[in-house]
Parts: C-alpha cells; sequence; structure tokens
C-alpha cells in the first residue's frame, strides 16, 4: 500500500511530466508521432499509482518475488528498447548528414570550375 | 573511348599527394582523368593541392575512407565515367599497372577487377604478416560462402564499369568497404577477377589498418560478410 502523502508526490511529478512532453509537443521539439510513446509511459505509471496491486499480480505471474524487482526490471528493459530505437536513429541521421556533406564536396567543386 | 576516372581519396597526405598526382599526369599510355577526394585532411593536402592545380573534391569534414570513396563514385556517375578505378593517395598504388586493371573490364566484359598483389607475383610489397593473416581468413571465408577465390580482399586499388559505379554511388559501406563490396558483388551476380598489380611500402601517412587492429578488423569483417544483405546495396538505406 502506497502512503497517501507519497501518492500525491508521485501524482505532482506525473502531471509535470505531462506537463513537460505536452509542452515540447507544442513548441515543436517532439513529433507528435513520437509524443504517444511518452504519454503511454506516463499514463502507465499513473495507472500503477492508483493501482498498484496490479503489480503484484503480474509479479506474482512471472515469478518475480518484489514488486521493486519487477519494477526495475521493466525500467531496464524500457530504458533499453529506448537506447537501441536512438542508437537506429543515430545511425541513419549519420548517414544522412554524410550524403548531404558528399553533395555538398561536388557541388562546391563544380562551382569552383565553373568560375 | 571509354571515359576513365580515378579515384584517389585523401587524408592527411601533404607529403604524398604531389607525387602520386605527377605520377598519373606522366603516365600517357591510356587516357585518364582523376579526382582526388579530400576527406577534411588537418594537414596542409587542401593548401598543397590548390597551389599544384590539382583537381580535388574537398569535404567539409572528415567522413571517413569508405564515404569519401563513394563520393568518388558518385562523381563517376554524375559525370557519366565508364571506368571507376580507386587509387590511394599515399603513393601505395603504381599506375603503370592500370592498364592491366582495366583490360578484363574493356575486352572481356568483366564488371570488377580488383588489383591483386599475391598472384602474378608482380608486386615486391606483400603487407605484414598480420595483415596477410587476415586477408587470409577473410578470403577463405568468402570462397566458402561464394564459392569464388578472390585472394586480395582488401586491396584498395580496383576497378569496376558503369553498373558498379551505379551500385556504389547508391550504396556504400563506410566501415571495411573493400572485402564487404568484393563479397557483395560476387553475391549479387557480378563477375569479378583479381590481377596481379604492383604495390609499393607506403611512403607516409598511417595506414588504416594497424597491426593490433588486424584481428578485431577481421572478426568485424567476417561478422559483416556473414549478415551480408544484398538488398541494401539494391536499395540503398532508407
Amino acid at each position: 500500500m502506497i502512503p497517501f502523502n507519497l501518492k500525491i508526490f508521485l501524482f505532482i511529478v506525473l502531471v509535470i511530466y505531462f506537463l513537460m512532453v505536452l509542452k515540447a509537443v507544442k513548441k515543436g521539439t517532439m513529433p507528435i508521432k513520437s509524443s504517444a510513446l511518452w504519454l503511454f509511459f506516463g499514463f502507465l505509471m499513473l495507472v500503477l499509482l492508483f493501482f498498484p496491486k496490479f503489480l503484484v499480480d503480474v509479479a506474482s505471474l512471472v515469478g518475480i518475488k518484489t514488486i521493486s524487482n519487477l519494477l526495475l526490471f521493466g525500467a531496464v528493459m524500457a530504458l533499453l528498447v529506448l537506447a537501441f530505437d536512438l542508437y537506429k536513429l543515430n545511425n541513419t541521421l549519420k548517414r544522412k548528414n554524410i550524403t548531404l556533406a558528399q553533395e555538398i564536396g561536388i557541388i562546391k567543386h563544380e562551382l569552383y570550375k565553373k568560375k | 573511348m571509354k571515359k576513365i576516372l580515378l579515384i584517389i581519396p585523401a587524408y592527411n597526405e601533404e607529403k604524398n599527394i604531389v607525387k602520386t598526382v605527377e605520377a598519373i599526369k606522366k603516365y600517357k599510355k591510356i587516357k585518364l582523368d582523376y579526382i582526388v577526394i579530400n576527406d577534411g585532411s588537418i594537414d596542409n593536402t587542401k593548401k598543397v593541392m590548390e597551389e599544384n592545380d590539382i583537381n580535388f573534391i574537398d569535404l567539409p569534414f572528415n567522413l571517413g575512407i569508405g564515404a569519401a570513396v563513394q563520393t568518388g563514385y558518385k562523381y563517376a556517375l554524375y559525370h557519366n565515367y565508364d571506368i571507376a578505378i580507386q587509387f590511394d593517395g599515399d603513393g601505395q598504388h603504381d599506375i603503370n599497372s592500370v592498364d592491366k586493371l582495366i583490360e578484363p573490364i574493356i575486352n572481356d566484359d568483366y564488371d570488377m577487377v580488383v588489383g591483386s598483389r599475391y598472384i602474378d607475383n608482380t608486386s615486391s610489397f606483400k603487407s605484414t604478416f598480420s595483415r596477410r593473416a587476415g586477408i587470409k581468413v577473410i578470403s577463405f571465408l568468402i570462397k566458402m560462402l561464394s564459392k569464388k577465390v578472390l585472394k586480395d580482399v582488401t586491396s584498395g586499388y580496383r576497378a569496376v564499369n558503369k553498373n558498379i559505379i551505379e551500385v556504389f554511388a547508391n550504396y556504400y559501406p563506410y566501415d571495411f568497404p573493400e572485402p564487404i563490396t568484393n563479397y557483395a558483388l560476387l553475391k549479387m551476380g557480378y563477375k569479378c577477377k583479381e590481377t596481379g598489380v604492383n604495390m609499393f611500402e607506403r611512403e607516409g601517412g598511417v595506414s588504416s589498418i594497424r597491426a593490433l587492429k588486424s584481428i578485431y578488423y577481421m572478426f568485424n569483417v567476417c561478422l559483416s560478410i556473414l549478415l551480408f544483405n544484398n538488398k541494401i546495396f539494391k536499395g540503398g538505406v532508407k
């Protein structure tokens, strides 16, 4: 059972989290498409905050003894997926960056030749 | 008359590049164009090339050997060249072997010809022991998987025809490009062969494959070959 004051504190943290995501979407720094994932994480945390028993059920279902271990495992997995996704994105951007640099080099060469 | 381009990647080659280009200019057996790709050199390579009126593309920053060579292939594609030849800027490759290299493309319709240090005994320079061992392992793996023999799999002295210029302009691996592209072309059914060429010992600069890195290099190349996917060469990275 989560103490009432902790519940309030975590709720405030979650509200700030939601505001941060929404502000990023509004400012255009986060595309609406990817905001869905972040909002989903927030929503999941909100559900767990008010229905923590759900965690106990899941922990016993997968054979994890303590809820904290389940949460830690979940957090590590979520971060791993995120890191993998960012790694892929980083490589795609690197390739695009290289393509741009190559084209700039060739165009500069053509311009220089015409002078 | 075939339009032929020499692609010369150069990174910090202020000491060698003029000599390399002078040798090409003196070579009169075949009409050759050349383009040096200055890959963001941090020494005086660019200045030296400007002073000596060398034809070069100046990349805005260092992209690495694979991307620099690919810039040359893109240039060859945009200028409608029939044959492109990779040629090192450090004076390692002998320009006098160039006719041997392009002959099979012109006469026998080959798509790619790799200049080899290990056949015909043309070359006195055979590379270091650790690198030679690595090359043997990679060559063996390629033989197992493609049933074709290619001895000098890491040779950066090679000629390709128009079809391959287009393939490489579209996609070119940035890490360990030579062995991977050699295997890729064999696997995709292109006609490739090896011919003996002369190579010299490096006159300056630092080889991109250092002795201690040979094992790591070999492991990475083998992994890339095992995970090879030819769709990437046909469609590029989406």
